[in-house]
């Protein structure tokens, strides 16, 4: 049977050494749809997407990307198969050039060049920067890298998580309308943030995780008028 | 001025196979994270292989291809059987330390148990060359030009290829590489074989021009190590320039000493009081960065 969804998850728990941190999470996301997890801090939003790219073992539940149910997801059959994760620190690699991220970013891939040329248009700001290495680079710099990086996969999902994390206001602007960008290009974007109106702006639904659980889901407006979420963020389940 | 052109020349040779040996262990160090004591003997097992070649009457310079496969098919059996093992139980960097200490003992164990503890020497033609007023010998030059060729080449492959990209990018961050999709266990594993094979033929090199024991890899770890350290852990270039700036050193040392009437048997002390005074000023040695590699 087809499925007009890029990936779903039915269930999904997952976490380290044997102590589940999410618990039975379901999701679906279309293809150019941003989906947005919010949550506070420790609801289990960043293992979910750990998890949902196969860095951390699934203990329940499954896993169906572009149709077809996984066994056992692993990162680089992940990225082969059009998935690309940036996660929320350590997204470059510092003593490599911008350049040669974008080239580890297709890996194997014989045409990378005209894909940078290509990803430099959706960030023309680093244009000027290839030949610096990414030590070098501003904070929100390094968040539009790790963004043309994974995008140099050309995946058809992307996992992002907390990319405005750490960034002044303005270039939390820049990031999420390059993110609204990317989605116009059809990729489908899961984006776990704490930046719950940026988010939410960019957003064509979302939903709230507390405890490992998800607990509330909708539209960004019903996420908005939800009654309980200034309750879930101080950690009380809604 | 022949004095001088003969310290130039014992510095470029001494640290031409400091070069040798130390490249595979700050590699190794780059990307698997941990110091491996059985970098020894893997040097050791090269210049054995070349021993067994060049008893069936085949000079040492054929010898060196098969004694680069030897110790890389050393290295990457550890990897296999002993480091990658202890890394999937959670193992950490002592567990992987100690471990490397072990299975060098092993190794040299059985190597004395083949070839016995005995002093060898390869039958070598004794070819030595008059070069700017310096005498130097035919298997000296061969380790300075090999060790020039070394770093020219992992200049190349670092900077110049996807593969040695994708090497410094493994070593920046395996996790981030994996998510990239970059093959990691394929990179680790030709770190193993380039690491290991280059210090098998560095063991070859050093046998030739000294001479041949279970601990010809042992007696110059320490060294190598220091070397490792002075030009920053995981750096490539740094240990290039430690290599020889060590290599100086110690031969303007042992000039000086002798001149003082003391036992050239300390220099390798000297050697080390520097390294100690550079990580005293500089921790993270000359080219190395708190990543733990530098910014080529």
């Amino acid at each position: 049977m087809s499925s007009s969804w890029v990936l779903e998850a039915e269930g999904i728990s997952s976490g380290y050494a044997g102590l589940k941190v999410v618990d039975g999470v379901s999701l679906r996301l279309g293809r150019g749809e941003v989906l947005v997890v919010l949550g506070p801090n420790g609801s289990g939003k960043s293992t979910l997407l750990k998890a949902l790219f196969g860095l951390l073992p699934l203990m329940e539940g499954r896993l169906r990307l572009m149709g077809r149910w996984l066994e056992k997801p692993e990162p680089e059959g992940m990225v082969r198969m059009g998935v690309g994760y940036v996660p929320q620190v350590d997204n470059v690699f510092p003593s490599l050039t911008v350049r040669e991220n974008l080239e580890m970013g297709a890996f194997g891939v014989r045409d990378w060049r005209r894909r940078m040329k290509n990803v430099i248009e959706l960030f023309p700001e680093l244009q000027k920067k290839l030949d610096l290495p990414a030590l070098n680079l501003s904070g929100g710099e390094r968040q539009m890298l790790a963004l043309a990086r994974a995008l140099m996969a050309q995946p058809e999902v992307l996992l992002l998580d907390e990319p405005s994390a750490g960034l002044a206001p303005g270039m939390v602007k820049r990031v999420m309308g390059r993110i609204e960008e990317v989605r116009k290009t059809g990729v489908a974007v899961l984006l776990v943030e704490q930046n719950v109106r940026s988010a939410l702006q960019i957003a064509d639904r979302g939903f709230i995780m507390a405890g490992g659980r998800k607990v509330f889901e909708g539209t960004p407006e019903e996420i908005l008028s939800h009654r309980d979420m200034g309750r879930i963020y101080f950690g009380m389940r809604g | 001025m022949a004095d001088v052109a003969q310290l130039a020349a014992n510095i470029l040779i001494t640290g031409s196979l400091y070069v040798l040996m130390a490249v595979g262990l700050t590699m190794v160090y780059r990307i698997m994270r941990f110091a491996n004591f059985a970098h020894a003997e893997l040097i050791t097992l090269g210049a054995y292989t070349a021993y067994s070649l060049n008893q069936l009457g085949f000079s040492i310079y054929i010898a060196l291809p098969f004694a680069f496969t030897a110790s890389a098919l050393l290295a990457v059996s550890l990897e296999r059987m002993v480091f990658m093992p202890i890394r999937d139980r959670g193992g950490d960097v002592i567990s992987l330390m100690i471990a490397s200490i072990g299975a060098g003992m092993v190794v040299r164990h059985l190597l004395q148990q083949v070839y016995s503890a005995r002093v060898l020497t390869y039958n070598i033609p004794l070819v030595s060359y008059e070069l700017l007023g310096a005498r130097v010998s035919q298997t000296q030059l061969v380790i300075v030009l090999l060790g020039i060729l070394s770093i020219l080449l992992f200049h190349l492959l670092l900077t110049g290829t996807t593969l040695g990209r994708a090497m410094r990018a493994t070593s920046d961050n395996p996790g981030l590489a994996r998510a990239s999709g970059i093959p990691v266990h394929r990179v680790m594993l030709l770190t193993w074989v380039l690491g290991g094979g280059i210090a098998g033929m560095a063991g070859v090199l050093r046998a030739a021009d000294t001479r041949l024991v279970p601990t010809l890899g042992w007696e110059v770890l320490l060294p190598v190590f220091a070397v490792v350290l002075l030009g920053g852990i995981g750096s490539f270039y740094g240990a290039v320039a430690a290599a020889y700036l060590l290599a100086a050193a110690e031969n303007v040392g042992v000039l000086v000493l002798s001149s003082l009437g003391i036992s050239t048997g300390y220099r390798y002390a000297i050697s080390f009081v520097i390294l100690i005074l550079v990580l005293l000023f500089r921790p993270h040695g000359i080219a190395g960065s708190r990543l733990g590699g530098e910014r080529e």
